[in-house]
C-alpha cells in the first residue's frame, strides 16, 4: 500500500521536475514513469550504478517538516558521470571536463543548481499533493563513490534506517541521455506523517 | 590467496597471503586488526559509533563499541596472539554538512573515528597508522602478508599506503 501511494506521488513530482528541466536545458525532456522500490541499505550502491565504487555526481537536499523538525526527508539526486558531463555540455560553453573530480566553480555550481531545481520541484509537488509542509535546506553537492555517499547519508540520521525508498527514473533529451536517480529517504516519523496526511488519522489508527 | 570483502557491519578474518578489503567507505570506518608475526588479521566495517543508541542490534559488527571486542575474539580464535595485536584504521569522512535544527553538531564520521579509537585503547591495542576524516570516500585493502593498508580515494584516483 505505502509503495503504491509513494509511486503516485513520485510520478507527479518527477513529471513536474521534467518540465522544469526542459525549460532549463531548452530541450524536449522525456522521463520514464518512476519506478519506486524499497531497497536495503547494503545493496543500494550496486543496485544504482553496478558497483559501490562507481563515481557519481550527487545533490542532497534535506527537508524538515515545518510542524516538527524531528521529521526529516532527505532527497538525493544522483547522475552518473556521463550524464553529469552531458548537463555541462548543454549548459556551459567549452568542452566538458575529462574528470569530474576537477570541476571548476561554475561547473560545480551548474550541477548543484540543476539538481536543486529538480529536487525542489519534486518537493513542492509532494507538499501540494499530500498537504505536508516540507521545508528544504540549501543543496549540497558531492562527487564521489556512490557507496560512500549513501553510507554517509544513512548514518547521519541517528535512527539509521535499513531500507530506503528508491525512485528511479530515466531522463532523456532528443540528443543526450541523462540517467538520473532520486532517492527519497524518510525517517520513520516522516513516513508516518505522509501516510496520515494521505489517508487521514483513522487509516493510521487502523494500521496501528 | 583469497580476498575477503567486508560489507557494512561485517567482520572478515584471514591469514596471509589473504587480502581483506572494504569498498566505498564514507563516514564508515574500517578497522584492520592484525598480528604481524603470524600474519593473521581481521577487517571490520563499522557504520555507527554506539550500539546502545538502538533498541535492536541486528549486526554487532555495525557499531564501534561491539565490533572491536568481536573482532578481537574472531582474530584470536583464528590464531592471532592477543598481546601482539595492532590496528590500522581508515574512513570517517564527511561529505555533507548537517543542516537544520535538532541536528547533532558533530558529524557521524568523526564520532565513528573517536569511538573506534576509544574502544581500541580500552583493549590496549595500539593504532599504528590511520587515514581518517576529510571529505572524500575511500576504498581500503589490507595485505596480511606485508601488513600494508592500501587506501584509494575513489573520485580522485589517488592511492596511499599506510
Amino acid at each position: 500500500m505505502e509503495i503504491e501511494v509513494l509511486q503516485e506521488i513520485s510520478n507527479i513530482g518527477v513529471g513536474h521536475a521534467a518540465t522544469a528541466l526542459s525549460q532549463l536545458l531548452h530541450r524536449r525532456v522525456d522521463m520514464s514513469i518512476p519506478y519506486v522500490e524499497l531497497v536495503n541499505y547494503d545493496k543500494i550502491g550496486e543496485r544504482l550504478v553496478g558497483s559501490q565504487e562507481n563515481v557519481v555526481s550527487s545533490v542532497l537536499v534535506d527537508t524538515y517538516s515545518m510542524d516538527d523538525a524531528d521529521k526529516m526527508l532527505n532527497f538525493l539526486l544522483l547522475f552518473d558521470e556521463a550524464s553529469a558531463k552531458n548537463i555541462l555540455k548543454i549548459l556551459k560553453t567549452g568542452s566538458p571536463p575529462e574528470d569530474l573530480s576537477e570541476l571548476d566553480e561554475v561547473s560545480s555550481s551548474i550541477i548543484e543548481e540543476t539538481g536543486n531545481i529538480l529536487l525542489l520541484h519534486t518537493i513542492s509537488k509532494i507538499n501540494e499533493f499530500s498537504g505536508t509542509k516540507w521545508f528544504p535546506s540549501p543543496p549540497q553537492h558531492s562527487i564521489d563513490m556512490v557507496g560512500a555517499i549513501i553510507d554517509e547519508i544513512i548514518s547521519r540520521d541517528e535512527r539509521a534506517q535499513n531500507q530506503f525508498l528508491l525512485v528511479e527514473c530515466d531522463v532523456f533529451t532528443d540528443e543526450e541521455r541523462l540517467k538520473g536517480l532520486i532517492l527519497i529517504i524518510p525517517n520513520e516519523e516522516a513516513l508516518k506523517l505522509i501516510m496520515a496526511k494521505l489517508y487521514g488519522e483513522d487509516f493510521m489508527d487502523m494500521m496501528g | 590467496m583469497a580476498t575477503y570483502t567486508a560489507r557494512i557491519g561485517d567482520i572478515v578474518v584471514g591469514k596471509a597471503p589473504d587480502k581483506l578489503e572494504a569498498l566505498a567507505l564514507g563516514s564508515c570506518v574500517a578497522i584492520a586488526l592484525y598480528d604481524p608475526q603470524n600474519k593473521i588479521g581481521s577487517l571490520s566495517h563499522v557504520l555507527l559509533p554506539k550500539s546502545s543508541d538502538f533498541k535492536e542490534v541486528d549486526k554487532i559488527g555495525k557499531y564501534a563499541d561491539t565490533a572491536v571486542p568481536e573482532a578481537i575474539k574472531l582474530t584470536t580464535s583464528k590464531g592471532a596472539n592477543r598481546t601482539r595485536l595492532k590496528a590500522k584504521i581508515a574512513g570517517g569522512a564527511k561529505m555533507f554538512e548537517m543542516t537544520g535544527i535538532n541536528r547533532l553538531t558533530v558529524d557521524v564520521g568523526s564520532r565513528n573515528v573517536d569511538a573506534v579509537k576509544k574502544h581500541l585503547k580500552e583493549n590496549d591495542i595500539p593504532i599504528v597508522a590511520n587515514d581518517t576524516g576529510k571529505n572524500y570516500g575511500r576504498t581500503v585493502s589490507f595485505d596480511l602478508e606485508t601488513s600494508v593498508f592500501t587506501i584509494r580515494q575513489g573520485a580522485k584516483k589517488i592511492t596511499k599506503h599506510i
